[in-house]
């Protein structure tokens, strides 16, 4: 299947770049899911847990604030404070 | 005619010097190197931030585009302003020398075309230079500490905004020294309002992507991009500043340890060259003085 590419950066610096299968975030309006082949989205960041999975192993990380953008199986988050 | 004790004294005080511009050199490396990570993590965000809004734009329906505000080259411009970035610390070359200097005349030239030119200075050099030149700064900013709060920056960015859409400038340009390496800095002058897109990577893609969704909206997402943007503009400029900064005094103390070594080495010579001048002296005083006595 279609990986997608997804950047996790704050203003201090760069966090993530990976190739991943599917990603949850903390929309402003509710939690929500990417798929390979999603639609351009562009979403305000709430707080929660951001979970990305790697084939079958899943990673999750702490997000408060920001921003995130979908575009052409590229995903990037701008988050304003990310904790493990 | 300098005697042995002045050129003594003259190498201890060289060498005194050499020292402090030794630790000086230390200290701005080691600072450097921080504000040269600090530079490098931020710029991903602020490249990103970039790509994003192109982007944004880029699929944006035409009509939509326009209506953006900050966008908007506006026809007449009355007043343009300046933010210039300097360093509030001397002893660092011709950092904040070259910078002024070129701004100054561009800040000439500008005023031929547009009727007021405003500049907000960083850094009491900056300020120190245009109030020898009878023109104190509109606004002055001093202390800006070294790892640049996002919050400030974005406050800053806030009130550019209102300031831009109240009218009190038509136009805003960012001037700082962009570090190209530790060596070396670059004058770079960008307008930052009105918002000027870079060409969005998608561009010339082929294949169709449409407009994005926005969560909430797009008038709410904008306007929480937009200033986010700018003050991560304003954000890495003074990151680049400082880092610049400290690179430049690096390379101005280098510069000074390595004379103070040419200085202190022609005046050992010139001592010792004298020393053995007041010997040959005396030892003919001597030698006559035995001669006269036979």
């Amino acid at each position: 299947m279609a990986k997608m590419h997804l950047e996790i950066v704050t203003p201090e610096k760069p966090i993530v770049t990976a190739e991943i299968d599917e990603l949850v975030a903390p929309g402003a309006l509710g939690e929500f899911g990417v798929l390979p082949g999603h639609t351009t989205l562009f979403t305000a960041l709430g707080s929660g847990r951001l979970v990305y999975t790697q084939g079958n192993q899943s990673k999750s990380l702490e997000v408060s604030g920001g921003f995130a953008e979908v575009c052409d199986n590229r995903i990037t988050v701008m988050a304003d404070t990310v904790k493990e | 005619m300098a005697t042995l004790k002045t050129i003594r004294k003259r190498i201890g005080s060289v060498k005194n010097t050499q020292k402090i511009t030794k630790a000086m050199k230390m200290v701005s490396a080691a600072k450097l190197r921080r504000a040269q990570t600090r530079l490098i993590n931020a710029r991903p965000y602020s490249n990103k931030m970039q790509e994003i809004l192109s982007n944004l734009f880029y699929l944006m329906p035409e009509e939509e585009k326009n209506k953006h505000p900050l966008l908007q080259n506006r026809n007449e411009i009355k007043t343009a302003e300046f933010l210039i970035i300097t360093s509030d610390r001397g002893l660092c070359g011709g950092f904040n020398g070259n910078l002024l200097r070129r701004i100054d005349s561009v800040l000439k030239e500008k005023s031929l075309v547009v009727p007021e030119v405003k500049i907000t200075v960083s850094g009491r050099r900056g300020r120190d230079y245009f109030r020898a030149r009878k023109k104190e700064p509109d606004q002055f900013i001093t202390g800006m500490p070294e790892d640049v709060p996002f919050e400030k920056t974005l406050e800053m960015a806030n009130d550019l905004i209102k300031g831009y859409i109240e009218g009190r400038f038509d136009e805003f340009y960012l001037v700082y020294n962009y570090f190209r390496s530790a060596i070396s800095q670059e004058i770079r002058i960008e307008r930052i309002l009105p918002f000027e897109l870079q060409p969005s990577a998608l561009e010339g893609s082929n294949t169709y992507l449409p407009t994005h969704i926005y969560e909430p909206t797009r008038t709410e997402v904008l306007n929480d991009l937009i200033p986010r943007a700018l003050a991560m503009m304003i954000r890495r400029a003074f990151l680049e500043s400082i880092a610049g900064e400290y690179g430049a005094r690096m390379v101005a103390m280098d510069n000074a340890t390595s004379n103070s070594s040419d200085m202190i080495y022609d005046l050992t010579l010139q001592m010792n060259r004298l020393r053995q001048a007041v010997i040959t002296t005396e030892l003919m005083d001597i030698v006559n003085g035995a001669e006269a006595l036979k």
